[in-house]
C-alpha cells in the first residue's frame, strides 16, 4: 500500500492533513469471518498519532459497511478521506510518526460485538511545511 | 393466602431490582440496558434493538467504538459510533461522535457552542446485543393504551398463579 500526502491549512490555526490511500483487503482469507452469526462488519481506516498538545490522537479517515454476501474483497485505489482530518492543533506539521491502521467492528445478529485490529499498519510522516493552494 | 400471594409479588419484585442494581454495579454503568430508539445507526442496529453497555473507567475511549452518550440537558440517551478522540497525557479526552447512517457527524446534535463529547457525557459502550426485543418498551412509550394492558396482563398472570 501506499500513502501520498501533502496537507493546507492551518484552517482555524489548526492542521488539516490530505492523504490519499489504497487498500487492497480479502476477507475472507483467513477463515471465514462471515459465519451464521455475523451480520455486518464496520470497516474503518484510522489515524493515530501524538501530538505536543495531546499524548493520544485517533481519527478515522473512512469507513465502509459490508454486509453478509457483499463481495468480500477491496480493491480501492487513491481513496479520498471521507471525513476532514484536522488535529486538534497544529500537530500534524512535521510529524513524522502517524500511523494508519485498519479496523472492523464485527456486528452479529445477536451477541458481542468485537472491535478487531488489523495487524499491519502504515506510518506515514507529514512534511514540515504548509502547502499554499491546492485543489483537493 | 393473599397474604402469600403479596409475599411473592413482593420477592419478585425486589429480586428483579437487585439484578438491576447487581447489573449497574457490575457494568458501572448508570443504565447498563437500552433501547436503540432510531434509525441513525442502521444496518447495525435498528429501533427496538437492546443493548447492553459496560462503563468501566479503566476502558479508554477509542474510535470505532459504539457509545451511548447524553447531551448535556437532554434525557434521551445516543448511540453512535466514535469517530476522532483527542486525549491529553492525564487522560483528559475529548472526542466527536458520528451515526453509521448519518451523512454527518454529531456536532449538529451537540449543545450550542459545545464541539466535543466528554467521559462524563458517556453512559456507557455497547458491548453486545439482542434484536428486536426493546421494541415492547417502545410500544409502551409510544402507545401507553398498551402498557397499561401489559401491566394488566402482569398483574392477573401473579394473581392467577397459585402453588
Amino acid at each position: 500500500r501506499k500513502n501520498v500526502e501533502d496537507f493546507t491549512g492551518p484552517r482555524e490555526r489548526s492542521d488539516l492533513g490530505f492523504i490519499t490511500f489504497d487498500i487492497t483487503a480479502d476477507i475472507l482469507k483467513e477463515k471465514c469471518i462471515f459465519d451464521w452469526n455475523v451480520k455486518q462488519l464496520f470497516l474503518y481506516l484510522s489515524a493515530e498519532y501524538s501530538t505536543k498538545n495531546n499524548a493520544l490522537n485517533q481519527v478515522v479517515l473512512w469507513d465502509k459497511i459490508i454486509l453478509r454476501g457483499d463481495n468480500p474483497r477491496l480493491f480501492l485505489k487513491d481513496m479520498k478521506s471521507k471525513y476532514f482530518f484536522f488535529d486538534d492543533g497544529n500537530g500534524l506539521k512535521g510529524n513524522r510518526n502517524v500511523t494508519l491502521t485498519l479496523s472492523w467492528n464485527v456486528v452479529p445478529n445477536a451477541g458481542i460485538l468485537p472491535l478487531v485490529t488489523g495487524s499491519g499498519h502504515v506510518s506515514v510522516p507529514f512534511p514540515d511545511t504548509y502547502e499554499t493552494t491546492k485543489s483537493y | 393466602q393473599l397474604y402469600y400471594q403479596v409475599l411473592n409479588f413482593g420477592m419478585i419484585v425486589s429480586s428483579a431490582l437487585m439484578i438491576w442494581k447487581g447489573l449497574m454495579v457490575a457494568t458501572g454503568s448508570e443504565s447498563p440496558i437500552v433501547v436503540v430508539l432510531s434509525g441513525s445507526m442502521e444496518p447495525a442496529f435498528h429501533r427496538g434493538d437492546l443493548l447492553f453497555l459496560t462503563n468501566r473507567i479503566e476502558d479508554p475511549i477509542r474510535v470505532g467504538e459504539i457509545v451511548v452518550f447524553r447531551i448535556e440537558g437532554r434525557e434521551i440517551p445516543i448511540v453512535h459510533r466514535v469517530l476522532k478522540i483527542h486525549e491529553k497525557q492525564n487522560g483528559e479526552i475529548k472526542f466527536l461522535t458520528k451515526g453509521d447512517n448519518n451523512a454527518v457527524d454529531d456536532r449538529g446534535l451537540y449543545k450550542q457552542g459545545q464541539h466535543w463529547l466528554e467521559k462524563k457525557d458517556v453512559v456507557g459502550r455497547a458491548r453486545g446485543f439482542v434484536p428486536y426485543i426493546g421494541i415492547v418498551t417502545i410500544l409502551m412509550n409510544d402507545y401507553p393504551k398498551f402498557k397499561y394492558a401489559v401491566l394488566f396482563l402482569l398483574g392477573l398472570f401473579v394473581l392467577v398463579h397459585r402453588e
